[in-house]
């Protein structure tokens, strides 16, 4: 890592880059030549044509199922804020809520012609606000996924609800005594009416048990909070009040329950506000980089062991009683850089009693978690910046649990299970060996979405309705309840969850909407109907969230860890993937295809190592190796993280999967079959490279910066002894031409650098509202991804602790736009409000707009991509947005389509488009709210004002292109004491 | 006085006889045949090249997004500029009354028309939706479309358009009076039937002859600007963008060169095969083909130039995005394709000092061939590492050529082949009256 | 139509053997004369009494009017009937409209001399009187030819025949209609 320094040192710095390759490189020349000798695979130029169909979802859909689908028959209430009887044409939006990962979040569904085709968030819900994620935004693909299972299988052959009927009757029958041998597995239990059949389950069958596993649990932060308070307890953190944040390896922007909230209270704090200008700080410590960690102003890679240590030693430092027999000075592990860090650290927690924050993630073991639920009572933040509260739904631990499950499996005492909708099968951990006990399973019910691993290995498999389906309800991070609503009859003959749970309970025709109509019976306040109706319409139902709960801790000295951890062995990490998650979303093609935060892979996962490790090894991207841990092995190519702690590495969870669908199958290295009950998140590993390589699609550009600084950051300092150090030294050029006239509006958009996470959300919005395809690994890998917006993503200092910067890139709509003025046909031009549109039926495609495009914005269909043929694609898609062909370049549009119903709506009421009421949909899914759009030439509307702050810049002004979309610098807030080490 | 008379007939007869012998006696022979079927395969090729493509769409092609020009572009603008070579012999040379261009024009005008023909197949190919090519042109209808003006894309339209029908009728009208020939000295109907049709009844009447002259005349002074246009639009295209390495005004004058450079490559690979197996080293000699060697010297020096000036440039001007496209071009991931041009078009065109080398044929094929590859060595190379690494490092990528981009780069040399190997059967190959005047001119001239 | 020959044709063996038999025929007063070459004679067309020539002006004038038309077409498109913003760019963007122009005002001026050319030699003309004349073939390859027209007012076969001779036609003989 020498001569990396080096180089580094030689650069001023702010000196951008963007990925190792270079600066890890062997000499140039060789690096040259692996890049400029084609790989074999690149001379194919055919596509092949089943993956494509299969990406496109083209699989043998059931003709004409979407089209003969409307609005479900039961009543459901549309949301409130839209006025009642719009046309056909007018989209109707439902609030409805999803679970989404392990998190729940409540959506306004939009719906045209009774088809849903949109999520956005609900801003009456706590965990949304109005904003959302990108997974859930591509819910809407789940729902119309020709994959979906569409009727109950026995043995893989189409039986009737009818004869599952018999069977569950058979099955009441049998353990009508005692239920002994009868076994329920879930995914943890969100929704209080599956918590009640839950009861009546027990009640019915005592000797019955029923498990939850949850393959990304939170095991240690109930460990944690069960040591402290004597019970597992969930935490709700307020960031909107913490001033300081120390995240210990938690990533509370990306992955933890909540995060969609917490990444909007955390900008909130960080915008530069108040004189003099002040912002919320981060500190992360963290084995590998997370978004979380992406955004903090200190980062600190650490292996486990390290961050656990330093956690004691800080604890000690800001008085936490001694939780351990008084050995050797905590500290005495620590070396002096740490030392000082640990001194600035405390200080800057003890300067901010009250106003700080301390969580920890669900990796670290649960010493860690009860540390950070310590710290904070020291720092008398219990209250202010966070809650603990006593879930309703009875809780376990999932491994404990799936364990308990596993073994009683294997003695056969297990006679009948159901499992719902969990895919244990794929997930379990390898050591537990589900799948060959569930053969001893005489009877077994697998319910889900998919025919996945799990249903292939049941008797029966029973589809589940979507969430977008059927009734149900679900408590979200803060402990509030939100109903769920159909926006849409089902789709295939499906059941919803809890219909099919009534069936086990006996009921042989159930009801959804009365099974959950019953549980509110009596409690919420939803008795009457007006009141129900009412909590259909807002989408919540108010103070349904469970009050804090009472502190009382009593010091008790600290479990000891049992450390995994031999040395000279690799700490191994594990991790939820950020797009598919564990596994589930495998057949989702948008999910696939959005470069995943971190890495910017698409379509696989690979093995995350740091530069150290690669260049001790002798790694490059993509090359495959072998992982030993325990006794079992895996290969998995390997993926440079810059700003991993050494002798790390990680694997990202929900690849590999044998039965997904079209989708979703034969993509990347299934991690979990190095996964122990032991330890699920933390383990030890060695590693051999095996000489080969897979190219790995990513659309990430392998390079160092040369050229210009596209993104500008500074610190919080700098901005305070002079707000405008952004700003480029000579203005905007001026222009030969005279300005044109422009019309009554003047659309455009600023996107504030300081308040994005680089989550992506805004890649997968744009992608559902403007009826993006995917086109698959292949195309990816050459470079043909169809993004209208796209996140870049930019490093800084060392590799081993780089800083990080996001930035999201649609269309800059130039007022001097170069693709203009080279179109042979006009068929980009520029309209009287400001925007650069894209005259689809008049391109020929010539492309010479891309060429000449300094921004790289738009996309061009190589190939026929887009799906005419599919009904259900058909049945999703935005009716107000047309469907590009082959040949034909497209690009961001700010929406257009927003725009003109907005017109149409102002027109028809004579007045001007009010501001804000044009919201893109990169601007609408944002969970940080960086983006905003309007019109620029009043001085009054939010996106003028936002412009006009110092911090305001537009991307390479020098060219004179005169972008109408715009940035404001990204500001970072390190502690004085440590200013040297960003 | 009767004497020199005698000499004149066989004088005529002599630059006659030999030039229509190769079309009406001549047998096709085994070389010809083998070639002939050589470039049949390479055009079928290229046509089952052009059916994937219109079925599948350009992704069949190694472009992707951002490098979105590659070898079709690449094609077109080395095919144009090998085109410019004839035009420049017979125009220029002709204004210019290098009377001894006489024995070149004919064969070096047929080069450009084919060559201007085949490089119009790719503009076209290469669009996304080829079959709305017509777009380009401003045609009355319902919507007001028309044309954008601004657009080098839409300039070249107009350029290629006007140089390939120029080029044509330049070369079918000075074609005329040697169809005459070959009409009149054809045996089988079949035959006087066939050249009676294309000579259009000429008969080299003495009023004919003047008006036929002054045409000539105008038209070679028409087509000389034409063929500089044209090449400046080429390279237009790529100028008119803002990328670095294409923004520059050197590029109209640096493509000319380039073009007269390749063209003169190619018309002694052609010239120096033609006259060996066609017998023709008395009208096509040694003194033509060092004059042809001098000449791609002389250019060739002149393109090298430009790629001098161009990386000084880059420097001079000190903008930092061209000073990191040059550094890029000469040492990134492309930098053998820089050296490989620079090996062929500056380094090998050296030995062409040597008068000993410029009057060994096989060396003289074997640099001119290389020539004409590290052409096209140089337009990929201006293309690809323009595109590759544009001004956002995020959208940086690199261009693999897919298994059919090569298929279309060979299809379409199968294509030309064709075309000239049947020009060499059907129709004069040298300028038979042409030859003729300066045979009489010659005589007349006193001693 | 006539049934008379079309001419009497006399070979020379040298350009200014030609040219002289022109002068000498002319100074006779025989007016209706032609004469083939295999290759353009200096001079020979004016002494044949050639027309005004007007191949030039026609392509002087075509591509005038295609240049011209281009630029007002341009104009007429991006300015008045649909103007539109593109780029930031005036819509009369004059140095732009240059080039088609120029490409346009060769073209034309190129086809239009053609046409001019073969017009005024009365082409194509696939039949003439003079291809049944074997003699006639060595006029595109090594003859040079000389042609009294029978439409002559002075013609008369033995006058003309005798004149000829004289003038060093190293050959002479009817050629019928």
């Amino acid at each position: 890592m020498e001569f990396l320094r080096a180089k580094l040192a030689g650069k001023q710095g702010t000196q951008f880059w963007r990925a190792l390759e270079e600066l890890l490189e062997q000499p140039q020349a060789l690096q040259c030549l692996r890049e400029a000798v084609p790989q074999a695979a690149r001379l194919d130029p055919v596509l092949d044509r089943r993956s494509f169909l299969g990406l496109l979802g083209a699989s043998l859909a059931f003709g004409g199922l979407a089209a003969c689908s409307g609005p479900p028959p039961e009543q459901i209430v549309p949301w409130i804020r839209r006025p009642e009887g719009l046309s056909p044409s007018q989209p109707r939006f439902y609030a409805t809520t999803l679970r989404v990962g392990d998190d729940v979040i409540g959506v306004l569904a939009a719906t045209h012609e009774g088809r849903p085709t949109k999520l956005d968030g609900n801003p009456a819900h706590p965990a949304s606000l109005g904003s959302t994620d990108a997974m859930t935004q591509a819910a809407i693909l789940e729902l119309w996924d020709p994959d979906r299972s569409q009727a109950p299988l026995r043995h893989d052959a189409i039986a009737s609800w009818d004869e599952f009927l018999g069977q569950a009757a058979a099955t009441a029958r049998q353990f009508a005594q005692d239920g002994r041998g009868l076994r329920v597995l879930s995914g943890r239990i969100d929704s209080p009416t599956l918590a009640a059949q839950r009861q009546e389950f027990l009640q019915r069958y005592p000797g019955a048990r029923w498990h939850q596993y949850e393959p990304v649990d939170d095991d240690a932060a109930q460990q944690g909070t069960a040591f402290v308070f004597g019970k597992p307890l969930c935490t709700r953190h307020r960031f909107d009040q913490a001033q300081v944040i120390v995240s210990l390896e938690a990533d509370f922007l990306a992955t933890m329950p909540g995060h969609v909230r917490a990444a909007r209270d955390f900008a909130v704090k960080r915008s530069p506000t108040g004189v003099p200008p002040t912002m919320n700080r981060l500190y992360v410590m963290e084995q590998t980089l997370s978004l979380t960690g992406a955004n903090a102003d200190h980062r600190w890679p650490m292996r486990a062991a390290q961050i656990a240590a330093f956690v004691e030693a800080l604890a000690a430092q800001i008085g936490v009683p001694s939780t351990r027999p008084p050995a050797a000075d905590i500290a005495g592990g620590l070396d002096s850089a740490q030392l000082r860090r640990l001194k600035a650290l405390a200080q800057d927690l003890q300067d901010h009693r009250g106003t700080s924050l301390v969580l920890a993630g669900a990796a670290q073991p649960p010493t860690v978690h009860a540390l950070a639920i310590l710290m904070n009572e020291a720092l008398t933040n219990v209250g202010r910046t966070v809650e603990y509260f006593e879930s309703p739904e009875p809780r376990e631990s999932s491994t404990d649990s799936l364990r308990t499950l596993a073994e009683s499996m294997g003695s056969g005492m297990v006679d009948t299970l159901w499992i719902l909708d969990a895919n244990p099968v794929y997930t379990a951990p390898v050591d537990l060996l589900f799948e060959e006990r569930l053969a001893k399973v005489r009877n077994t019910v697998h319910v889900g979405l998919f025919r996945d691993e799990t249903a292939a290995r049941c008797t029966w498999h029973l589809p589940r309705a979507h969430s977008l389906e059927s009734w149900s309800d679900l408590r979200t991070y803060d402990g509030s309840v939100s109903l769920v609503q159909p926006v849409i009859a089902p789709l295939y003959d499906v059941r919803s969850l809890h219909e099919i749970v009534a069936f086990l309970l006996g009921s042989s025709r159930a009801d959804g909407r009365e099974i959950v109509r019953s549980t509110w019976r009596g409690q919420g306040g939803l008795d009457e109907e007006a009141a129900w109706q009412g909590a259909l319409r807002e989408g919540v139902i108010r103070n349904s969230a469970p009050a804090a709960f009472e502190i009382h801790t009593e010091p008790r000295a600290l479990p000891t860890e049992q450390r995994p951890g031999a040395q000279g062995s690799l700490d191994l990490l594990f991790q939820p993937d950020p797009t598919v998650w564990d596994g589930r979303y495998a057949n989702n093609g948008w999910l696939q295809e959005l470069p995943k935060p971190v890495t910017q892979l698409t379509w696989t996962n690979a093995a995350w190592v740091g530069p150290a490790l690669a260049a001790r090894f002798q790694l490059h991207d993509g090359d495959i190796i072998t992982v030993r841990s325990q006794g079992r092995s895996l290969e998995a190519p390997i993926w440079i993280v810059p700003g991993q702690a050494a002798d790390t590495l990680v694997l990202p969870l929900g690849y590999g999967r044998r039965a997904a669908g079209h989708v979703g199958e034969r993509l990347g290295f299934d991690a979990y079959g190095l996964r122990t009950s032991a330890s699920p998140w933390q383990a030890v590993c060695s590693i051999a490279a095996t000489g080969r390589h897979v190219e790995l699609a990513t659309t990430q550009a392998h390079h160092v910066i040369q050229t210009g600084e596209p993104l500008r950051a500074g610190t919080l300092l700098q901005f305070r002894q002079n707000p405008a150090f952004m700003q480029a030294a000579e203005g905007a050029p001026a222009s030969l031409y005279p300005e044109r006239a422009g019309g009554e509006y003047r659309w455009g958009m600023s996107i504030d650098l300081n308040s994005c996470i680089g989550c992506s959300a805004c890649t997968l919005a744009c992608q559902a509202e403007n009826n993006i395809p995917v086109v698959g690994a292949r195309e990816v890998q050459r470079g043909r991804e169809l993004h209208w917006i796209r996140v870049d993503r930019y490093f800084r200092g060392s590799p081993e602790m780089p800083t990080v910067h996001h930035q999201p890139v649609p269309c800059m709509h130039c007022g001097h736009a170069p693709c203009e003025l080279v179109c042979p046909v006009g068929a980009t031009v520029h309209d009287s409000e400001g925007l650069n549109v894209q005259v689809y039926n008049r391109c020929i495609g010539t492309r010479f707009c891309s060429n000449n495009c300094p921004y790289k914005v738009r996309r061009f269909n190589f190939l026929q991509y887009a799906d005419t043929s599919s009904p259900t694609a058909k049945a999703q898609r935005n009716p107000d947005v047309s469907v590009r062909s082959r040949g034909v370049m497209e690009k961001c549009t700010y929406c257009i389509q927003r725009i003109e119903e907005a017109h149409i709506v102002a027109d028809r009421q004579m007045r001007r488009i009010a501001d804000g009421e044009v919201v893109t949909a990169c601007q609408a899914v944002c969970p940080a709210k960086a983006i905003t759009f309007g019109d620029t030439a009043d001085p009054a509307t939010a996106v003028s004002r936002q412009k006009a702050s110092p911090r305001n810049y537009r991307m390479l002004e020098e060219l004179n292109t005169r972008p109408q979309t715009s940035y404001l610098g990204s500001l970072r807030n390190p502690h004085p004491a440590l200013q040297d080490e960003t | 006085m009767s004497a020199p008379a005698r000499t004149l007939a066989v004088e005529l007869e002599a630059v006659t006889d030999p030039v229509t012998a190769i079309v009406l006696e001549r047998a096709s022979g085994r070389r010809w045949m083998l070639a002939f079927v050589a470039s049949v395969v390479l055009t079928a090729l290229l046509g089952s090249g052009i059916w994937v493509l219109l079925v599948r769409g350009v992704g069949i092609w190694g472009i992707e997004i951002p490098v979105a020009w590659g070898f079709a572009i690449a094609d077109y603008v080395w095919w144009i500029g090998i085109g410019m070579a004839g035009t420049f012999i017979s125009a220029a040379l002709y204004l210019t009354r290098q009377s001894w261009r006489n024995s070149l024009n004919r064969y070096a005008e047929a080069m450009t028309v084919f060559a201007v023909s085949v490089s119009g197949l790719f503009p076209i190919l290469h669009l996304g939706r080829p079959w709305f090519f017509y777009w380009l042109a401003p045609y009355p209808n319902r919507m007001a479309l028309w044309p954008q003006w601004r657009s080098s894309l839409l300039w070249d339209f107009f350029a290629i358009t006007a140089y390939l029908l120029v080029s044509i009728v330049y070369f079918y009208v000075g074609l005329l009076p040697d169809l005459a020939t070959v009409r009149d000295r054809a045996r089988s109907r079949g035959r006087q039937v066939f050249y009676g049709l294309l000579a259009l009844g000429w008969r080299g009447e003495a009023r004919h002859w003047q008006r036929f002259e002054t045409l000539s005349m105008v038209l070679a002074a028409l087509a000389v600007p034409l063929v500089f246009s044209v090449h400046s639009m080429v390279a237009l295209d790529f100028s008119e963008g803002l990328l670095p390495g294409w923004h520059t005004t050197l590029f109209p004058p640096f493509f000319v060169a380039g073009a007269l450079f390749s063209g003169f490559a190619v018309v002694l690979v052609l010239g120096i095969p033609l006259r060996r197996y066609y017998g023709l080293t008395d009208l096509i000699t040694e003194a033509h083909l060092d004059k042809l060697a001098r000449l791609l010297l002389a250019v060739g020096l002149i393109v090298d130039y430009s790629y001098l000036s161009e990386v000084f440039f880059a420097f001079y001007g000190g903008d930092r995005y061209e000073i990191a496209m040059t550094l890029n071009r000469l040492g990134g991931a492309y930098a053998w394709l820089f050296w490989s041009t620079i090996a062929c078009n500056v380094v090998s065109i050296q030995l062409l000092w040597f008068p000993r080398v410029r009057a060994n044929h096989a060396a003289l094929f074997t640099i001119s061939l290389t020539v004409v590859v590290g052409m096209w060595f140089e337009r990929f190379m201006l293309i690809v590492t323009s595109l590759y690494r544009g001004f956002l490092p995020s959208s940086w990528g690199m261009f693999y050529p897919t298994l059919w981009d090569l298929g279309f780069l060979f299809g379409s040399i199968g294509l030309f082949c064709l075309l000239f190997l049947a020009f060499v059967r059907l129709l004069p190959a040298v300028s038979m009256f042409e030859l003729r005047k300066s045979a009489a001119q010659a005589l007349e001239r006193p001693r | 139509m006539s049934t008379g020959p079309y001419g009497c044709i006399a070979e020379f063996d040298s350009a200014p053997a030609l040219l002289a038999a022109v002068a000498g025929l002319r100074t006779r007063g025989y007016s209706r004369l032609e004469a083939y070459t295999p290759f353009p004679v200096e001079g020979l067309a004016q002494a044949l009494g050639a027309s005004r020539d007007w191949t030039a002006v026609a392509m002087l004038v075509a591509g005038a009017l295609a240049g011209a038309g281009m630029l007002a077409l341009q104009y007429y498109g991006a300015a008045i009937n649909y103007p539109i913003n593109v780029g930031g760019r005036p819509d009369a963007s004059w140095p732009a409209f240059i080039p088609p122009a120029v490409e346009m005002t060769i073209l034309f001026a190129a086809l239009a001399g053609v046409v001019a050319m073969l017009a005024a030699n009365g082409l194509p003309r696939l039949h003439h009187p003079l291809f049944d004349s074997q003699r006639f073939t060595r006029a595109s390859r090594n003859g040079l030819l000389l042609v009294v027209l029978a439409d002559d007012p002075r013609y008369e076969p033995g006058a003309v025949r005798q004149a000829l001779l004289e003038l060093h036609a190293t050959h002479v003989e009817t050629v019928p209609s």
